[in-house]
């Protein structure tokens, strides 16, 4: 009897038939990370595919040449894409609401319909299974952001800042980030020509320009919000508020005491940080630096006037 | 010589799909590389049965002929049709489907791996997921969520031991219907037998998680089908012991559109002129709302109840005083 991991397996080999009929070599790690397995086991899986076959012959015409898996003849069968179980369905369908695709949305319904066996209706999985989700506002400029970063066009975008402002920025966009549920977008800012993160869900308008991204050294994304390099505020934190709640990316208890901790917090704008602060009410205090403890004043002042306005 | 059960997996998903005939179990038995031809019929009979369950579960449709008893592949049924993606939309799932990958705690990273596989010619190739950008998730995995996954999609029971606020336990047994996360916690929503009621609980808070083991293969009971899991989650300032309060905020356009997906799920929502929305919701939390009103503002406001604006205020005036100019608070 096949073992859940033989099963698995076979499952894997089976996808990997489909992603073998359109070239004639393919980068081992290439499927590697396709299928989420190490280079080890993707070799152990192409090898033993090289030994399946119809009534002893008609074997898969793959082998392996170090690195690269070799197709080298029509393969015996199975050469179109098997249709998602009602599994894959049903992660392909999370992950995509997880990005604000609505249930609806015409994409969904073209994936599900042409690809899965008796395809589950995308309001049955999210009726299951729910992520963090993003709006549909945030999914229809990720298709747009996704694509002028793979083509490498540079992009004009109305960002809401921190602090409340619409601003216009040229940007020439990297990488699309995901922290915590929430999707950013990295990439180089003319506007402060410098390496800036943005929000998706605060950029109100996206323009896809003409113009092509100037060949920069265009550095991989090898953390989702990398802290490295930034400037460092301590806080005190009173008792009972833990840093676990609040969820501050790479940020450490330093000190601790009876009457609370003291945490240092990596962070890119002020604005953000204060805005953190101020919503703690009182429960965090900005020991340095002085600049940040101005920004949060600054902060809570401008929320009361907004209160006495209203 | 014995080959590895996923080569015989293989081989027969070949051998089924080879042509338009049906194979009887005999041609089957002696035609696939992997089957014992010289043992018990019956031990045969339920290597194949379950061999059969195992293509299903891979997404392929095994169809019968009642006449000749013979076994086939079904193309139509079996083999994706061409789909037609816009190229932005691709690209999304690309980049999406990269990112979600990278997340630890994304519980159906197999089966999401499996499916853009599989999709992967529509898709345009999967370099761009190749090259996913890594880690997106701030913690690793939580190995209770697959539990609780893997119950809620084989219908089964789960016992739990459940750790209130209060610091007490409880043993718990559950019908999982459904599994959120949300502000970086997981939560899972079912039928609580002993409660008589459907509860939601913090899947951090639940210890000893095990899943019914008798008859893993028939369902335990029947998730209504009107069951949404998103009527039952609240919001950040929902889970309190206060009130609830009914409390009004205003909001601006420019703020909505970051918290629009906050508030389509809990109260409702009226919009003015100007494109000013307000937006009534119960709470039970007024810390987290003072909280969730601040880090999402600017351009959110308190209208009502006028105790709720008067806590604000003092939480501000505690925020500037510590941190004035003169001296540290």
């Amino acid at each position: 009897m096949a073992r859940p991991s033989s099963a698995e397996a076979a499952k894997r080999m089976l996808a990997l038939i489909a992603l073998l009929e359109d070239e004639a070599r393919v980068p081992l790690s290439r499927i590697a990370t396709t299928l989420g397995v190490s280079e080890k086991v993707a070799a152990r899986e192409v090898e033993r595919l090289s030994c399946c076959g119809i009534d002893g012959y008609l074997m898969m015409p793959v082998y392996l040449d170090g690195d690269t898996v070799e197709v080298f003849n029509d393969l015996p069968g199975l050469t179109r894409p098997i249709r998602l179980s009602g599994n894959e369905a049903r992660a392909l369908v999370a992950a995509l609401s997880a990005a604000g695709v609505d249930d609806d949305d015409p994409l969904l319904l073209k994936l599900l319909e042409a690809s899965a066996v008796a395809p589950p209706s995308a309001e049955e999985v999210s009726a299951v299974l729910r992520l963090d989700a993003a709006d549909t506002e945030t999914a229809e400029l990720l298709k747009g952001l996704s694509l002028a970063i793979e083509r490498g066009h540079v992009i004009s975008i109305v960002h809401r800042s921190r602090s409340g402002e619409d601003i216009t920025r040229v940007v020439e966009p990297w990488h699309l980030l995901r922290w915590d549920g929430t999707f950013y977008l990295q990439g180089y800012c003319r506007r402060v020509g410098a390496l800036r993160t943005f929000r998706v869900d605060r950029i109100l308008e996206l323009q896809v320009l003409e113009e092509r991204i100037p060949t920069r050294d265009i550095p991989p994304a090898t953390v989702a919000l990398d802290t490295k390099g930034m400037p460092l505020a301590r806080v005190r934190l009173e008792s009972g508020t833990t840093l676990a709640d609040l969820r501050w990316p790479e940020a450490r208890t330093v000190a601790e005491g009876g009457d609370g901790t003291v945490v240092e917090v990596p962070f890119g704008t002020p604005a953000w940080l204060a805005r953190q602060i101020v919503s703690l009410g009182g429960r965090a205090t900005v020991l340095e630096p002085a600049s940040l403890r101005d920004a949060v004043a600054q902060v809570a002042r401008a929320e009361k006037a907004a209160l006495t306005e209203g | 010589m014995a080959i590895d059960s996923s080569e015989r997996l293989v081989n027969l998903a070949l051998y089924l799909s080879r042509d338009r005939s049906f194979s009887t179990i005999d041609d089957i038995r002696f035609g696939v590389e992997g089957y014992d031809r010289e043992g018990s019929t019956e031990a045969f009979e339920r290597m194949f049965e379950h061999d059969k369950d195992n293509l299903r579960a891979a997404g392929l449709t095994i169809q019968v002929d009642e006449a000749t008893q013979g076994y086939r592949i079904d193309p139509a049924l079996s083999f994706a049709s061409e789909i037609a993606l816009e190229p932005r939309e691709a690209a999304m799932i690309r980049a999406v489907g990269g990112l979600i990958l990278a997340d630890e705690e994304f519980p159906l990273k197999r089966d999401l791996r499996l499916a853009l596989a599989k999709i992967g010619s529509s898709i345009g190739g999967l370099d761009a997921l190749a090259k996913a950008v890594p880690s997106a998730s701030s913690d690793s995995a939580d190995p209770r969520v697959a539990v609780f996954e893997d119950a809620i999609n084989r219908s089964k029971h789960v016992t739990f031991v459940y750790a209130k606020p209060d610091g007490s336990t409880d043993e718990r047994t559950l019908e999982p219907y459904g599994l959120a996360r949300f502000a970086g916690a997981w939560y899972v929503v079912g039928y609580d037998r002993m409660r008589e009621n459907i509860r939601m609980f913090k899947i951090d808070r639940a210890s000893d998680v095990a899943v019914n083991p008798r008859l893993p293969k028939s369902e335990d009971f029947e998730r209504p089908a009107e069951f949404d899991v998103a009527d039952h989650l609240g919001l950040e300032f929902q889970f309190g012991i206060e009130g609830p309060h009914q409390v009004e905020l205003r909001v601006e356009p420019g703020a909505a559109r970051i918290v629009r997906r906050f508030m389509e799920r809990s109260g409702s929502l009226h919009e003015e002129e100007g494109g000013l929305l307000v937006w009534r919701v119960e709470v039970t939390d007024t810390a987290a709302l003072i909280r969730w009103v601040i880090a999402n503002g600017p351009g959110i406001e308190i209208l009502s109840p006028p105790r709720l604006v008067e806590s604000l205020r003092s939480a501000l005036d505690r925020v500037e005083v510590s941190h004035g100019s003169s001296e540290l608070g």
